[in-house]
């Protein structure tokens, strides 16, 4: 996980606006780098810089919409602030349902666009704890083997060593063992924690 | 009282009476020298005739003799006159004979009063008496004079001259006059010359009737003479005729008619331009008169069609403003040809004039009527943008709040770059002039006016009409293509009413593919030129085409297959198009969707 300086990504068709909007974002200490359209964005950018997009929403070829959806499709993605001139309800609907951490009007007033801009970076700090976490979770999980794999599925539903060793057809002795490597690898504390984890890893109950 | 003396004295009268009123038709016409001739034929005519009675009544030999003698002064005045009454009359006959004959004659004249008794004969002996017509009449017998042979030499040239004279004529196609007078002349001469001749040489024992003869050429002469006297006054009744004709359907057409004698700078004028501008009877007009009354703003274009017309093919053509004395301005419409004289020089204009005030009025009317349907249709057009409109102020309004917070934001923290400060500024300056700009362009397609004409690049004209609608084209994601040519004539035309035109098709266009899957919405403007057409702009789109039968009704007012259109846009875009002298037409395309194309013509008339 790269510890970098979030990065405030403006991408608006119209040279004067990008201007403007960057010069706003540098003048309360924030990153700031410009784009002309969603295609060059979209081709130049590192998925691991942190940080937040700042998009017109009616833009020519592919929209502010469109590029969300794609980078959403992509897996990877930074928390969205779109700007508009046209203060349509339908359109800023839409934007809020597909995910955007705010819609605003333009001529944008700088309190509004820094305090967005603001939460977004904190949101996507959060977002890629939570990924790194998640990352982490799944690279423990995949040291497991089949076979811990099952113990851990039975132990976190619920069920006792014996019944395990049971369902599974050894003895309650094999499962105490697989089930200690299981919490060492998973670098669990405790049984909570490790329901926790699994959960979190999408391992589903038997 | 015998029969002699009254023929005689008859045909002398008449010879006189005619002569009488000859003379007073030459009094009248001093340049009509035809008549004074025929009045000198005549009295030597009548001359004559007394002194052939003299001789049939003479009862001496000396008495004979000298009347004889005397009567060739008349005898030789008759001729000459003769010579040239026919020279004029038949407007032929070659000079040098005409003077020969002259010259003959004279001599033989002056022969006469040398020679005793006289020219004709060397000696008279006797005088015997014969009956004749119920008198005893004298006839001479004696020895003739050789030189008598000039007179009648002189008399026989005369013939040959009138007989030239009158083939001359009758070549030239006056048939009747030569036959006529050369006829007649040529008969009359050989019966007084033979006569004579007969006589002198003894042959005939006749008295002398050649005055006979004479009366007869006099009377024809006369009758020539008075055919023309009544052709003229039969011309002058038909010309009255036609003029009254003239008159009235002037009159009826209110029409005035004016001439203008260049040389003497003359204007007549009929009662219908006269009372018009209030001029009397018989106040004179002239050139100068003529400019004043004009409106001052037409008096060069009517200086130039006149100098056109004087210099060149004659014919003049114009449309002016007078300015009536009670203050009235009422249009007039003039045409007229200029006359030249030999060397080609104007020497008169004639021509009409109609006022035309009621039909200017009404085309003012139209035209006014026009500008205000474009421009009713060009604000419901504007109100239709509007989106797009208000983006384009939008961005610089944008642009320039997040410079001046950014610029407020800086000068909070201590050492503030100055140069970045100075940066802002000069942007937020450059977006405030770019708003400006648009509200100005914005403010000419709202404004309501009159057709301006001005020299335009059409390029030009699609690209500022492309930028303000281009926020509408994403907002309806609508891909644009341009396709411009690279040099395009400028051509003449009303830049609102041209931009107009361009937006109504771009936003149809939009509508048009309003259906269509967002991915497929394609709108092309093309720019092209032709020489045969001069500049063609065409709008394509992808929509659903128009149906075969529509591709003319779409053009009539209130058409529209759109539930909130009015249906006149492109009625008024055909209207625009066709006052800039274009065509306004569509046409399906092959594959999909239908493009709309208007042709103009280039500035200096460029359109075949």
């Amino acid at each position: 996980m790269t510890s970098e300086a979030p990065v405030v990504f403006v991408v608006d068709d119209e040279e004067s606006v990008r201007k403007a909007l960057a010069r706003l974002l540098r003048s309360a200490g924030f990153n700031v780098a410009v784009f002309g359209s969603p295609q060059e964005f979209l081709h130049t950018q590192n998925p691991d810089t942190p940080g937040c997009l700042v998009l017109d929403i009616a833009m020519p070829g592919l929209d502010g919409l469109e590029l969300q959806q794609a980078l959403a499709a992509r897996g990877a993605g930074w928390p969205v602030i779109f700007l508009t001139g046209r203060a349509d309800i339908p359109m800023s609907v839409q934007a809020m349902k597909s995910g955007a951490v705010d819609f605003l009007t333009k001529p944008v007033n700088d309190e509004s666009l820094l305090a967005a801009v603001q939460s977004a970076i904190e949101k996507d700090r959060t977002d890629r704890r939570a990924r790194a976490e998640l990352a982490e979770v799944q690279r423990r999980l995949a040291t497991l083997t089949p076979r811990e794999r099952e113990v851990l599925a039975q132990v976190v539903s619920g069920k006792l060593n014996k019944q395990i060793a049971a369902d599974l057809g050894t003895v309650e002795k094999t499962i105490k063992v697989h089930r200690a490597r299981v919490m060492a690898k998973m670098n669990a504390q405790s049984l909570a924690e490790l329901v926790r984890l699994a959960e979190r890893a999408g391992v589903r109950p038997p | 009282m015998s029969w002699v003396t009254i023929i005689w004295s008859m045909t002398a009268a008449t010879c006189l009476t005619l002569a009488g009123v000859h003379l007073l038709v030459w009094l009248r016409a001093r340049d009509s020298w035809i008549n004074v001739l025929f009045t000198v034929c005549a009295v030597a005519a009548a001359a004559h005739a007394g002194f052939e009675l003299g001789m049939m009544r003479a009862t001496t030999t000396e008495q004979y003799g000298a009347a004889l003698r005397w009567s060739h002064l008349p005898g030789a005045v008759l001729v000459v006159a003769l010579v040239w009454f026919a020279r004029l009359y038949l407007r032929a006959g070659r000079l040098w004979l005409a003077w020969l004959v002259c010259g003959l004659r004279t001599l033989a004249l002056a022969l006469n009063f040398v020679f005793s008794p006289n020219l004709n004969f060397r000696e008279i002996t006797s005088l015997r008496q014969i009956p004749w017509w119920g008198e005893t009449v004298s006839i001479p017998i004696g020895m003739t004079n050789p030189w008598t042979l000039i007179g009648q030499l002189s008399s026989l040239l005369l013939l040959i001259f009138v007989v030239d004279a009158s083939i001359t004529a009758w070549r030239r196609g006056d048939r009747r006059r030569a036959l006529a007078m050369g006829g007649t002349l040529s008969l009359g001469i050989i019966a007084a010359a033979g006569q004579a001749a007969l006589l002198v040489w003894g042959i005939l024992p006749l008295p002398y009737i050649v005055s006979l003869v004479f009366l007869s050429i006099v009377l024809v002469m006369g009758y020539e003479l008075s055919r023309d006297v009544l052709r003229a006054a039969q011309l002058s009744r038909e010309l009255r005729a036609s003029e009254e004709r003239m008159s009235l359907a002037a009159t009826a057409a209110d029409l005035g008619m004016w001439e203008w004698d260049i040389v003497r700078d003359e204007v007549w004028a009929t009662d219908q331009s006269r009372i018009r501008l209030d001029l009397g009877e018989s106040e004179r007009m002239n050139f100068n008169r003529f400019l004043q009354w004009l409106h001052a703003d037409d008096r060069e274009a009517v200086t130039q069609a006149l100098a056109k017309a004087m210099n060149g093919g004659g014919e003049y053509d114009s449309e002016y403003r007078m300015v009536c004395p009670d203050g009235q301005v009422r249009w007039v419409a003039a045409a007229g040809r200029v006359e030249f004289d030999a060397g080609h020089k104007p020497i008169r204009l004639r021509g009409i004039s109609m006022d035309i005030t009621r039909r200017k009025q009404a085309e003012l009317q139209v035209q006014q009527q026009r500008d205000e349907l474009a421009h009713l249709s060009r604000v419901a057009l504007l109100g239709e943008l509007s989106g797009s409109l208000a983006h384009e102020l939008n961005q610089p309004l944008t642009a320039i709040l997040s410079n001046a917070q950014a610029a407020q934001r800086f000068l909070a923290h201590d050492g503030a770059d100055l140069n970045e400060l100075r940066e802002i500024l000069k942007d937020i300056v450059a977006d405030d002039r770019r708003a400006g700009e648009v509200i100005h362009r914005l403010r000419q397609l709202f404004k309501k006016g009159a057709t301006q004409r001005q020299r335009l690049e059409v390029n030009e004209l699609v690209r500022e009409g492309l930028k303000l609608v281009q926020s509408e084209l994403v907002n309806k994601n609508v891909e644009l293509h341009t396709e411009l040519a690279l040099e395009l004539p400028a051509i003449s035309g009303d830049r609102v009413q041209l931009q107009q035109v361009l937006l109504n098709l771009i936003a149809n266009a939009c509508n048009a593919m309003a259906e269509v899957g967002a991915s497929n919405r394609k709108l092309v403007v093309r720019t092209r030129f032709s020489v045969g057409e001069g500049v063609r702009v065409t709008v394509s789109d992808r929509g659903s085409g128009i149906p075969a039968g529509n591709l003319e009704r779409i053009f009539e007012p209130f058409f529209t297959t759109r539930p909130e259109g009015l249906g006149l846009g492109l009625a008024v875009c055909r209207t625009i198009i066709g006052a800039h002298h274009g065509k306004l037409w569509a046409e399906n395309q092959a594959e999909r969707g239908a493009s709309f194309h208007f042709t103009l013509p280039t500035a200096k008339g460029g359109q075949a």
